[in-house]
């Protein structure tokens, strides 16, 4: 996917830069890309060495497995389909380490709490609403600290590196519990057509 | 509100040093192991964040970068966005690298503290790569169909940029 966004763009700029005479501006424009990339790593080196460093006393401290925990209630109301308990606590450890912003330590857990509910829709068609609305909260974004922005405005001389942090939250929340509602519903209304077509065929 | 978002990160932090001085855990030590996972970290990016600010330099010299924000400004204004922020509205569900680009283009160019520096910032914060995210986990267990989850989440990330235009 990332192959035809990459190449589709630059083929677009270039068949733009020739109707609009502008291909010579094109090598400087990339190279200049590339040294705005440079200097993008330097500005967000600071705070990953910052932020991740704190980050690994926090994980020290066992934060993210207590925060699965406090998840486990919430977890039996939107995951009611799912049965085994190794399963679930695949899915609470991805969204803690999603939550408080562990993007690697996220991603195996979500794969093998994908793993084990493609296990379980053998036995339960309905798991696969499950995986459908695990899909939509991971693709929402749940991470509450933004450190990569906040990192980012600091480098980049802002007199409030933290201005976005409540609304970035709020944003955040909203688009989950829309993502959350709508797969809600859509889940609702194909179970509801499909016993609806089963009643009409007896 | 400004006073509990001051507070917020420096509250964070002593409350985990407290905690893990009461354990009385190694905190230098574990930093310098996070810190050297950061490190490696912003060196695996560089490449990524490369390829594609090269081709957002050159979507951006050869006009097409203004001519896609000028096509997207009535639908932003009605919205009540900073049109400007409109090509990143559009690449952020695609790529993480490449909406991280056009950010720091705008914030360089408008400054942090502008509007659409505030705005371009909430939406990088607060959303996701859409695309990315459920390829990589379908990929994962072979699995072709993603049902209705696209939608779900595309509608998601479109409250939250509204939303994200409320706030400044």
């Amino acid at each position: 996917m990332l192959q035809a966004i990459w190449g589709g763009m630059i083929l677009i700029s270039i068949i733009f830069a020739l109707v609009t005479g502008r291909t010579g501006q094109l090598l400087p424009g990339a190279l200049a890309g590339a040294a705005d990339a440079v200097s993008l790593t330097v500005k967000l080196l600071a705070g990953y060495l910052f932020f991740c460093g704190m980050i690994e006393i926090m994980k020290a401290l066992c934060v993210p497995q207590k925060l699965s925990k406090a998840m486990n209630p919430l977890l039996r109301l939107l995951f009611p389909s799912i049965q085994r308990s190794e399963t679930k606590e695949a899915i609470v450890l991805n969204f803690s380490a999603n939550l408080l912003g562990l993007g690697n330590a996220a991603t195996p857990m979500g794969i093998a709490a994908m793993e084990r509910m493609e296990e379980e829709r053998q036995e339960n068609r309905v798991v696969l609403h499950g995986m459908y609305l695990f899909l939509v909260i991971n693709a929402t974004s749940l991470q509450l600290l933004p450190t990569t922005v906040i990192a980012l405005r600091a480098a980049s001389g802002s007199a409030q590196p933290e201005a976005i942090l409540l609304p970035t939250l709020a944003c955040t929340t909203l688009s989950t519990l829309v993502g959350v509602g709508c797969a809600f519903f859509c889940s609702r209304s194909r179970r509801a057509s499909r016993t609806c077509r089963t009643a009409l065929k007896e | 509100m400004q006073v509990l978002q001051i507070l917020l990160i420096p509250l964070l932090l002593l409350w985990l040093l407290v905690a893990a001085a009461w354990k009385r855990m190694p905190v230098y030590d574990l930093f310098l192991i996070g810190s050297k996972e950061g490190l490696q970290v912003a060196l695996r990016v560089l490449p990524n964040l490369a390829a594609m600010m090269v081709a957002i330099g050159m979507f951006r010299v050869s006009g097409c970068l203004d001519a896609l924000t000028d096509l997207c400004t009535p639908v932003f204004q009605g919205l009540g966005l900073p049109p400007e922020i409109a090509p990143l509205a559009m690449m952020r569900p695609l790529s993480g690298s490449a909406s991280l680009g056009m950010v720091e283009a705008l914030i360089t160019r408008y400054g942090p503290d502008s509007r659409v520096g505030l705005v371009a910032c909430t939406v990088m914060g607060s959303s996701e790569t859409i695309f990315y995210t459920i390829c990589v986990y379908l990929g994962a267990i072979k699995h072709k169909r993603s049902g209705y989850a696209i939608p779900c989440a595309l509608l998601g990330a479109l409250a939250a940029l509204v939303l994200a235009g409320v706030f400044f």
